[in-house]
């Protein structure tokens, strides 16, 4: 048995702030002592002003691997306290300070993020808005070093509001992820479905039948995350094999 | 502190010289909450004083009828907002209180929900606590903690527990949900006593 | 603000050094055994609070302020920490 590395609380250099969202950025962070992180980690973001007052706020980590490199990308919750610091006042070369990696339960592979479970097991993410950050991560590493059968439900209000939507064209182009979107408020020109919210009816049509038996990690805010799990089970996905992260605004 | 965001201040605003020490004035009423906000039909709410031998018990009706009270009070919150010169309506404890008996000095505040939390029989009586059932000229509305709650202005606003439905006598000054969690056993916002 | 247990990881690990989130514990009101990334968790100005999922039990509590932390674990029977290993 080995000792996880330490996680502790890290520097960051901010290297990269770029658009990602009409509301949302990303950010590329440099963090000299980051010890690696599993695909769907979270990591906190710690802010001190002058008078040495501070704020945490968790965020999902878009990158994986052993890389120095972190990647986050942070929707600005209107009214927060850290989001909209985040969105529209960091910039390159600003510090701010990390606590992590943690999570250990929403990591891919699954079994604590073990490199030597079975990847082959068929994997079903389910994201609603910015909820598709650590599952980004996992699609990612899922197509580095292969698996089992991989598709993503990605629930977002316009084609505008998607998060890494580049890179998810990417994946589906290299045949490395079966990608099925369902748009809340409007869609792309000529789409097939109306636009609207996610129903137990669009959700079976667009994921691994139960009877696949898929691990299946669903993101997002806390009552899509709710309406979605609870149809899963419906749907007669075993709750062990429903791993859930939710979000509220801040 | 060493380590300094370029930028941020966060939501904090300069302490003033008139209000208990690192308290801030706020002029809208901030709701904090720990669970879900529950609603209470006041037909099937009574409010009851269990003591060592008896339990007293007032419907919402009866309660009206031992007459409510005009106060204008300052609140503080133990997250460093305060509210000053704040009318409010409700029932003194010290009516209540008229003929209960007790031997016991301390009293557990219970709330729809289980919220719990303590403070000093003393400290509810002469003039300084009531059963609010309106606050600025409304009933209190549910976020607020209405139908009814407790109102002890003197210490920090979590005392002042929301959805209150009975007080329960107590021989030590046992520590209810927030002072169990870290907060302060007594809470008075001008020894600043947020904390064990 | 209302999330869930995977919220805790950061203030346990600084607490305990261990990620609890995790692992598994049984519930001091329903007796049931859950995850801790499970449980419903309510933030708040005054604090944390962790609730069991099937019964709202209070499982964990976390207040900051003044540079201190509490976390208090008033409805956790148990909590397994064998599995934490790599």
């Amino acid at each position: 048995m080995t000792r996880r590395p330490s996680v502790g609380w890290h520097v960051a250099t901010v290297v990269e702030s770029s658009p990602e969202t009409p509301s949302a950025r990303r950010l590329v962070l440099d963090v000299p002592t980051w010890p690696g992180n599993g695909a769907g980690a979270h990591l906190d973001v710690r802010l001190t002003a002058p008078d040495g007052y501070q704020a945490t706020r968790s965020y999902s980590v878009a990158s994986s691997g052993p890389a120095t490199r972190v990647v986050l990308a942070v929707d600005a919750v209107p009214d927060g306290e850290i989001s909209p610091f985040l969105v529209n006042e960091v910039r390159a070369g600003d510090q701010i300070e990390l606590h992590g990696p943690l999570g250990r339960y929403f990591l891919w592979p699954p079994g604590d993020g073990d490199p030597d479970s079975d990847t082959g097991v068929p994997v079903q993410l389910v994201a609603g808005g910015s909820g598709v950050v650590p599952l980004y991560a996992i699609a990612a590493r899922h197509a580095e070093v292969g698996g089992g059968e991989l598709r993503l439900a990605y629930s977002v209000r316009t084609p505008a509001d998607a998060f890494f939507a580049p890179e998810l064209t990417a994946l589906v182009g290299a045949g490395r992820l079966r990608l099925d979107w369902v748009y809340t408020r409007a869609t792309p020109a000529g789409w097939s479905r109306d636009a609207g919210r996610v129903t137990r009816a669009l959700l079976q049509e667009n994921t691994i039948p139960a009877t696949h038996r898929p691990t299946v990690y669903c993101c997002g805010p806390t009552p899509f995350v709710e309406a979605v799990a609870g149809w899963l089970l419906e749907l007669g996905h075993a709750p062990e094999r429903i791993l859930t992260e939710r979000f509220g605004g801040s | 502190m060493s380590f300094v965001t370029r930028g941020f201040s966060g939501r904090r605003r300069e302490p003033d010289a008139d209000l208990p020490p690192g308290q801030t004035l706020v002029d809208d009423w901030p709701v904090l909450s720990a669970g879900v906000t529950p609603l209470v039909d006041t037909a099937d709410w009574d409010f009851t004083i269990t003591t060592e031998t008896a339990t007293h018990r007032w419907s919402w009706d009866e309660l009206q009828e031992l007459g409510v009270e005009d106060v204008v009070v300052d609140i503080h919150c133990v997250t460093h907002w305060s509210k000053l010169r704040m009318p409010w309506r409700g029932i003194p404890l010290d009516v209540l209180f008229e003929d209960v008996e007790t031997e016991q000095d301390y009293v557990m505040a219970h709330s729809v929900g289980g919220y719990t939390t303590n403070v000093p029989l003393d400290e509810l009586l002469d003039g300084r606590a009531w059963v609010a059932i309106e606050a600025e000229g409304e009933p209190l509305t549910p976020e607020h903690g209405g139908p009814a709650r407790l109102l002890v202005p003197h210490l920090y606003f979590w005392k002042s527990a929301k959805w209150v439905r009975g007080l329960t006598m107590m021989d030590s000054d046992e520590p209810g949900f927030w002072e169990s969690a870290g907060y302060h056993l007594h809470g008075d916002p001008w020894k600043e006593e947020r904390y064990w | 603000m209302q999330v869930d247990g995977n919220a805790l990881a950061g203030i346990l690990e600084d607490g305990f050094g261990l990620d609890l989130t995790g692992s598994r514990g049984r519930c001091a009101g329903c007796s049931g055994i859950a995850v801790l990334a499970t449980a419903v968790v309510v933030v708040t100005p005054m604090g944390t609070v962790a609730r069991c999922a099937a019964c709202e039990h209070v499982l964990i509590t976390v207040v900051t302020g003044g540079g201190r932390t509490w976390i208090g674990l008033p409805g956790l029977s148990a909590i397994e920490v064998s599995a934490i290993e790599v």
